[in-house]
């Protein structure tokens, strides 16, 4: 693994410095530009985004040139420890815009032209720039190392990025969001059925009409229904569960209340438990059909690539939501965080648990997609 | 010429299938990104158009289209002409793209417009209006930074080999259109009319034009294929 990654950093050659040096040169000058309002976190974006994204570029258009990949897998070379190199020359890649981002922040400092926010902020502002681009790039590499082409990659992985991170994400805000303090279950109710109805449809539309469509591609698309009200009914199990401290603090209380006021406070505590219980049981339901639908399936590559697809949104929400649990007890502005995630310390370590579990999901995927690939190219 | 350039355009938008979706991406997501702000528009405009090129480029160069060229009987400088009169086509096909993503950009702040929640997230994406003076500014200010970069990328096209210039002049674009909203805001804020920065803009980029196109006709014409 080490000599391909050695090989790997040689194919780069004299980019591997020019690259960032002239990343460097650009971009301060660029801030150094009189009414040029360039703050730290858009420098860091800048920086995060291109360094690593022409270095990247610049080693599978070599690769392309000289058909490495051909050439490797033709060797007595595993393609886990092929794709696991890569992966690894990517997060070096990666890592070559850290220094070229504290050089510029210093530089920046020394000259007086912009003052930086500080080294606290510089880390985690860096985090969060470079988490962006992995994100983009969790779909661009397994597409990469199944098709072998750079552009198509590239371009699908963004719009993977689009529809499947952003879309399903507002999906989910818009439409499943219940709240047991707002009593607001009819929306996630009304989504849920739509959902399962819209499933159906197509279901019977393939049925009467595409009969020669596969039974693997029906059971693929109930999965990618499935997983989204699981995702929608974690997501919501999460936002109830931390509002506990609602229903506790309306427990000890409720009896100084009187009333109409008394009636209301009652419901919401009603509420909490009937949410609780409506979001877990459906979460129940959700895993034991998609548990279902593996169990009948002959070939579950479909079904794996959708559940990879959709695991950037479980990072996002590991990330966002468990986070919170695990930093509460250490730190008490974590309410702040929410607020203002930049100015809270604590989020570096939610960004370094989302770029590492980002990467080795989509490392994972890529050997998956690597191995399964039919066309052996 | 008329074929040449038809010929260009379909090298360029019909070639690949994703390219279209993935200029469209980079009408859409500045704008979606900088809620709406007018300076999404120029660095929209700006890096579709030079995406294009670059896949202008990249086509020709691979299909070795250049040698077939030079093979048939058309003019060295009909080549060079076709592909600035290119140039302009694609910077008012992407202007009237643009136009098409503002309106659309309102009309999704229209449909979307409520305040049932309070995610961040959702903030990001519906908060977009841009005022249709800020988005006159930006589609100008655009379209003529459009012209500028692909008049020079031309004429280096013109000059050198494809390996010699290509990631060397996309890392200073790249760079320069992410730093166009400080550039535009701290202009705003320090109070420069746009009027003023746009008029300046016209007046590099008239003589940027008129020399590049004969430095890149002399240039084509010494180069042997």
């Amino acid at each position: 693994m080490k000599n391909l990654i050695m090989a790997d950093l040689k194919v780069l050659g004299h980019r591997i410095w020019a690259i960032p040096l002239n990343t460097l040169i650009l971009v301060t000058s660029m801030s150094l530009i009189p009414f040029v309002n360039m703050p730290e976190p858009v420098r860091n974006f800048i920086i995060a985004l291109l360094t690593p994204c022409f270095l990247i570029f610049e080693l599978l258009r070599e690769d392309r040139k000289h058909n490495s990949d051909s050439a490797f897998m033709a060797l007595p070379l595993s393609k886990r420890t092929y794709v696991l190199s890569k992966y690894i020359t990517i997060a070096i890649l990666c890592v070559t815009a850290l220094p070229v981002a504290y050089l510029s922040d210093l530089i920046i400092k020394y000259l007086g032209a912009n003052l930086s926010s500080g080294a606290v902020s510089f880390l985690p502002g860096f985090l969060n720039s470079i988490f962006h681009v992995l994100l983009i790039s969790y779909f661009s590499f397994p597409i990469y190392f199944l098709t072998k082409k750079i552009k198509t990659s590239f371009t699908v992985g963004v719009i993977f990025f689009w529809f499947i991170i952003m879309e399903v994400i507002m999906i989910i805000y818009d439409n499943f969001h219940a709240s047991f303090m707002t009593d607001n279950i009819g929306n996630f109710y009304t989504s849920l059925i739509t959902v399962l109805l819209f499933a159906a449809s197509i279901n019977l539309v393939i049925k009467y009409y595409f009969r020669t469509v596969p039974t693997e591609w029906i059971r693929t698309g109930w999965s990618a229904a499935i997983l989204l009200i699981l995702i929608a009914s974690i997501e919501l199990l999460m936002r109830n569960l931390d509002h506990t401290y609602v229903y506790t603090g309306l427990l000890q209380n409720i009896g100084t209340h009187t009333g109409a006021e008394k009636e209301r406070l009652l419901t919401i505590i009603y509420n909490y438990k009937y949410y609780i219980s409506v979001f877990s049981i459906c979460i129940v339901i959700c895993l034991t059909a998609l548990f279902i639908l593996r169990k009948k399936s002959v070939d579950r590559f479909y079904q794996n690539c959708v559940l990879y697809a959709y695991s950037p949104i479980a990072v996002l929400l590991f990330y966002e939501n468990v986070f919170r649990y695990f930093i509460k007890p250490f730190y008490e502005d974590v309410n702040k965080y929410l607020a203002s995630s930049l100015e809270f310390q604590g989020h570096q370590y939610a960004l370094w648990i989302g770029i590492v579990l980002s990467f080795a999901v989509s490392a994972k995927f890529s050997i998956y997609l690597l191995k399964n690939n039919r066309t052996l190219k | 010429m008329k074929h040449i350039i038809k010929s260009n355009l379909y090298l360029i938008f019909w070639a690949d299938k994703y390219f279209g979706a993935a200029v469209l991406a980079m009408l859409v997501a500045p704008v979606m990104i900088l809620q709406g702000h007018f300076s999404a528009y120029a660095i929209g405009l700006s890096l579709s158009v030079y995406f294009a090129l670059l896949k202008f480029n990249s086509t020709v160069t691979s299909i070795k289209h250049d040698k077939i060229n030079a093979a048939m009987p058309v003019k060295k400088e009909g080549i060079v002409t076709s592909r600035f009169i290119t140039a302009a086509c694609i910077i008012s096909m992407f202007t009237v793209s643009a136009m098409l993503v503002s309106v659309w950009a309102n009309l999704k702040k229209v449909i979307y417009e409520s305040d049932k929640m309070d995610y961040a997230l959702r903030k990001v994406i519906i908060h977009i209006s841009t005022p249709i003076d800020e988005l006159i500014a930006g589609l100008i200010f655009g379209i003529l930074l459009s012209v500028i970069i692909s008049s020079v990328y031309l004429y280096l096209w013109s000059k050198y080999e494809h390996d010699k210039y290509n990631l060397y002049f996309t890392m200073p674009v790249l760079i320069f259109a992410f730093a166009l909203k400080p550039l535009m805001e701290g202009l705003t804020d320090a109070g420069v009319s746009m009027i003023f920065v746009n008029v300046f803009m016209v007046i590099v980029a008239i003589p940027v034009v008129y020399f590049t196109y004969k430095r890149s006709l002399e240039a084509f014409k010494t180069r042997e294929f």
